[in-house]
């Protein structure tokens, strides 16, 4: 074998390669709180969250190699995987904490938003770390064995070695980032819409119940062709939807469908999102069950490979025994939690919400950890969803209104952190595979910076809140909370701050409370799940599930990106696809998400609100630091 | 054949499944009320409040329904189709029976009306016969696993091309790790590129065969020791693109155990 030419343009550095550090901390402390505050303030105006890791590691590489003059790529791996610990909170919480304030502003829930502020951080960082736990056996399996692509974790790994990747690859990701971030800022008219959309059935004015609608989005290609095959039944579930069952159902349909199915937006909202899932439980039940043995070989390994002395590969992994541990003490925290969530709450009925809660934790780390591998999407809102049922179901026998919602909301935000945090982890922790990081270091890393983003983003929340209440209110006058067609007049729920995603779970807590929710269609979809599940064509069920569960025109964009990496592989080989495709890919996903975060900045800081919003947090630092002045 | 054969009877089941479970809307099936206490004012004389029937799909026609805590008011005109109707009645939902009062001109009648379960939305006989579908697929697809025509060739020639590529990986890290006192950094990473990148994701593409041939705790052994190899290697690729060598030498070491303790697993399974 030919020895490789002699190139000496890397400097050599002696002494241990830096990598778990106090920089690499601190560091990622402060850009994770960066970017947790501007992600969760741009979630509570738009309605979206964003994955801050790619942000972190961008960020991360300016001040560590630019500014500070580091020179580790796995130094900047442990920043962004602190940082984006921290930004975790930012979708766990603003999809689930913001509904009690929406909830407070309709009569006879008013107390709903005086819950136990400590006792709720508490709750959220408990969750977070139990989720976190959840996932170390699934670490070896998702990742060492399953090898699932992971498109996010492919990205931020891509960035971090773009150092040493050399300038063709850095061209190649830079360049596509700069085309992807002007294509958003053209799409969106410099932001003016938060994502176009081109209805290219209409314009071929086919009929609506087709949904051809695409999702104008060069990172949602990236995607695609970061998950290349393996995507193809996430497409599949889509197209099952639309282009199979509406058809059938505008002809076969019962009476009330067939008037609904040229509504797509109306057929997914009440008919494929909750099949999807009902779905998305079964096939992970189904998956559990199927995966067991691989699982308990996974576990059996890694209990073997210390045991004989032979292999030291388990020195790398957190010892199994954390998770038996974590499942023992999270259950008796959520018990703690729910039994102090409010006045009326029994031990039996917190015991119960405890367990079914940890249970369902561990089911839905499952999911989002396969759905967020396969595709990078993870469908967080529904499997928060399923955890406020169960718990609403368990803790509103005995209690008024107000008392089941804080319990439920309490315990839920709690798993909604776990769940929120488990994704994140085990993107992180495939970017670590690729970089060569430690996993023991990463997910102490993780730790490290999980308990950080509730304290605060529930801050900058109560600081939003009580900004955002007029003058009015506080001086004790009745100022109307809701207009007379029913919406929030001020703070989060109101058109300054519509929390769109909170706003949902508060409509939906409001109709679990009244019991109204569509159990038979779960039930029903969760039956199909399962049988795909367990039908040996490995890991469909998940796929085609999130097919049915997500937006149809971001499925049709996802599944160009996979077609493409199909294509490349066929015709230019798969190295091809590997040396040029996903630099370029992972620079369409890192182009977009930074556009979208400066969009999003425009927006607040140059709308004539700048001045507005910071008297309004100087205002509230005020209020919130004179008890320690 | 039997693998073909489930992959249809498990799809057709699926999306027969599907269908009855998209079949209808919940809207549909709170609509399926009857008015059990609907008596006309005059003998003879059609009572003027009617719900939608689901099973003879009559239309409907009323004027302002009140329950103990929902106000829904509707114009005094016809309900000309279950759809519009259900619109009507969706924000009132519940499976359990209602009171409701009816209203018009000038009195106040008071009606039970039993509401059809949600439940019923979907044809569940319909649904069960689309699973026993899905379940003989299933059981065709498991079968044709267990087929031992073609499967052993195949996996023997899998397994065969996997052990090959293991044993280039162990090979090229033993030269890497006897000539990198000579190595600069960029030698390494183009050495890591060039000869074990293709290596790599070819033993990991095949990987299937190792449990189809030795079984899962096998394949897990394999596999916890080849993953470590491979994360050392791009862990030694890392340490040579900033310049590390010493952690460099120490991972390609570190990747060569494991690669050998894999391929003996491997060899002696």
């Amino acid at each position: 074998m030919a020895k490789p030419e002699m190139i000496d343009d890397i400097p050599v550095r002696l002494g241990p390669y830096p990598e778990f550090t106090w920089t690499a901390i601190l560091i990622g402390w402060g850009l994770g709180g960066l970017i947790a505050v501007s992600i969760s303030y741009a979630a509570l105006k738009l309605g979206f969250s964003i994955e801050g890791s790619e942000l972190a590691a961008i960020l991360g590489w300016g001040i560590l190699r630019g500014l500070l003059r580091r020179t580790s790529i796995l130094e900047n791996n442990i920043n962004q995987t602190v940082a984006s610990a921290v930004n975790g909170a930012s979708s766990g919480i603003m999809f689930s904490v913001p509904a009690l304030f929406i909830l407070s502003k309709k009569p006879g829930l008013e107390s709903v938003a005086d819950f136990n502020v400590p006792l709720m951080v508490f709750a959220c960082i408990a969750g977070a770390f139990i989720g976190l736990a959840f996932v170390i056996p699934l670490r070896k399996q998702m990742i060492d064995f399953q090898r699932l692509p992971y498109p996010g974790g492919i990205a931020v790994a891509t960035i971090l070695k773009s150092p040493g990747a050399g300038i063709r690859k850095s061209i190649l990701l830079f360049g596509a980032a700069g085309i992807s971030a002007l294509f958003l800022l053209i799409t969106t008219d410099f932001g003016k819409v938060s994502h176009a959309e081109w209805p290219v059935g209409e314009w071929l004015e086919l009929p609506s119940r087709y949904n051809i609608v695409f999702f104008v989005s060069l990172m949602t290609i990236g995607v695609g062709f970061l998950s290349g095959k393996g995507g193809f039944w996430f497409g599949a579930g889509g197209f099952i939807c639309y282009w199979l069952l509406s058809p059938l159902l505008s002809i076969f349909g019962g009476q009330d469908v067939q008037a609904l199915v040229e509504s797509p937006g109306g057929m997914r909202t009440a008919i494929y999102r909750p099949t999807g899932i009902g779905m998305l439980i079964g096939a992970a039940i189904g998956g559990i069950v199927v995966a067991f043995p691989l699982i308990r070989s996974a576990i059996g390994a890694m209990k073997n490979a210390g045991a004989d002395g032979t292999s030291d590969s388990h020195k790398d992994e957190m010892p199994v025994k954390m998770l038996f541990g974590a499942v023992v003490l999270g259950a008796l925290l959520l018990i703690f939690l729910a039994y102090k969530s409010t006045p009326g709450m029994t031990i039996g009925k917190s015991v119960l919400m405890a367990l079914l809660g940890t249970l369902w934790i561990w089911i839905a780390g499952v999911i989002v950890a396969e759905c967020i591998g396969r595709t990078n999407w993870s469908p967080l809102s529904g499997m928060t969803l399923i955890a406020v049922t169960i718990l609403v179901v368990i803790a509103n026998a005995g209690l008024d209104k107000p008392a089941t919602i804080l319990a439920s909301m309490l315990v839920g935000a709690a798993i909604c952190l776990a769940i929120s945090q488990a994704s994140d982890m085990m993107l992180d922790l495939k970017s670590g595979y690729l970089v060569g990081a430690i996993p023991r270091r990463q997910q102490l890393a993780q730790f490290v910076g999980a308990w950080l983003g509730p304290i605060i983003v529930i801050t900058l929340m109560f600081v939003l809140e009580t900004g955002a209440t007029p003058d009015a209110v506080r001086d004790g006058e009745n100022v109307p909370k809701l207009t007379a067609s029913g919406e929030v007049t001020y703070g989060i729920g109101s058109k300054e701050m519509p929390a769109a995603q909170a706003s949902a779970l508060a409509s939906v807590m409001e109709a679990l409370v009244d019991g109204n929710v569509p159990t038979y269609r779960y039930a029903a979809g969760a039956g199909l799940g399962l049988l795909l599940a367990v039908s040996g064509l490995g890991g469909i069920g998940v796929m085609v599930a999130l097919g049915f569960y997500m937006p149809f025109d971001i499925v049709l964009t996802y599944t160009i990106g996979c077609m493409l990496r199909i294509l490349f592989d066929r015709v230019k080989g798969q190295r091809f696809s590997e040396e040029v495709g996903i630099p370029i890919a992972a620079g369409l996903i890192v182009g977009e998400a930074l556009m979208g975060v400066g969009l999003t900045f425009k927006k607040i800081f140059f709308s004539g609100k700048a001045e507005e919003t910071a008297a309004v947090l100087l205002d509230h630092s005020q209020s919130f630091l004179s008890p320690f002045c | 054949m039997n693998s073909v054969i489930g992959q249809i009877l498990l799809w057709i089941g699926f999306l027969s499944g599907a269908l009855a479970t998209v079949f209808a809307t919940g809207d549909y099936a709170r609509l399926g009320v009857t008015v059990a206490d609907a008596q006309p004012e005059n003998e003879g004389e059609t009572p003027r409040v009617f719900f939608n029937n689901v099973v003879d799909d009559s239309t409907a026609f009323l004027g302002g329904i009140r329950t103990d805590d929902t106000l829904i008011s509707f114009n005094e005109k016809a309900i000309e189709s279950a759809a519009v109707f259900s619109k009507l009645l969706g924000a009132y939902s519940t499976d359990a029976p209602a009171k409701f009062v009816i209203k018009r001109e000038g009195q106040t009648q008071q009606l039970d009306v039993k509401i059809k379960s949600q439940w019923a939305t979907i044809n569940w006989i319909w649904y069960l016969g689309s699973a026993a579908l899905c379940i003989l697929g299933i059981v065709f697809v498991r079968k044709s696993k267990n087929e031992p025509q073609g499967q052993a060739a195949h996996t023997e020639v899998s397994l065969q091309q996997i052990k090959s590529h293991l044993n280039n990986l162990v090979g090229n890290l033993e030269q890497l790790n006897s000539e990198m006192k000579d190595y600069k950094p960029r030698q390494i990473l183009n050495f890591i590129e060039d000869e074990l990148q293709d290596d790599l994701r070819e033993f990991a593409e095949g990987r299937d065969s190792i449990t189809a041939e030795f079984g899962l705790q096998v394949f897990a052994e394999v596999m916890t020791e080849f993953a470590s190899g491979e994360r050392a290697i791009n862990r030694a690729w890392s340490a040579s693109a900033d310049g590390y060598i010493e952690e460099a030498a120490t991972c390609v070491q570190r990747a060569l155990a494991m690669l050998k303790l894999a391929q003996k697993k491997l060899n002696t399974d």
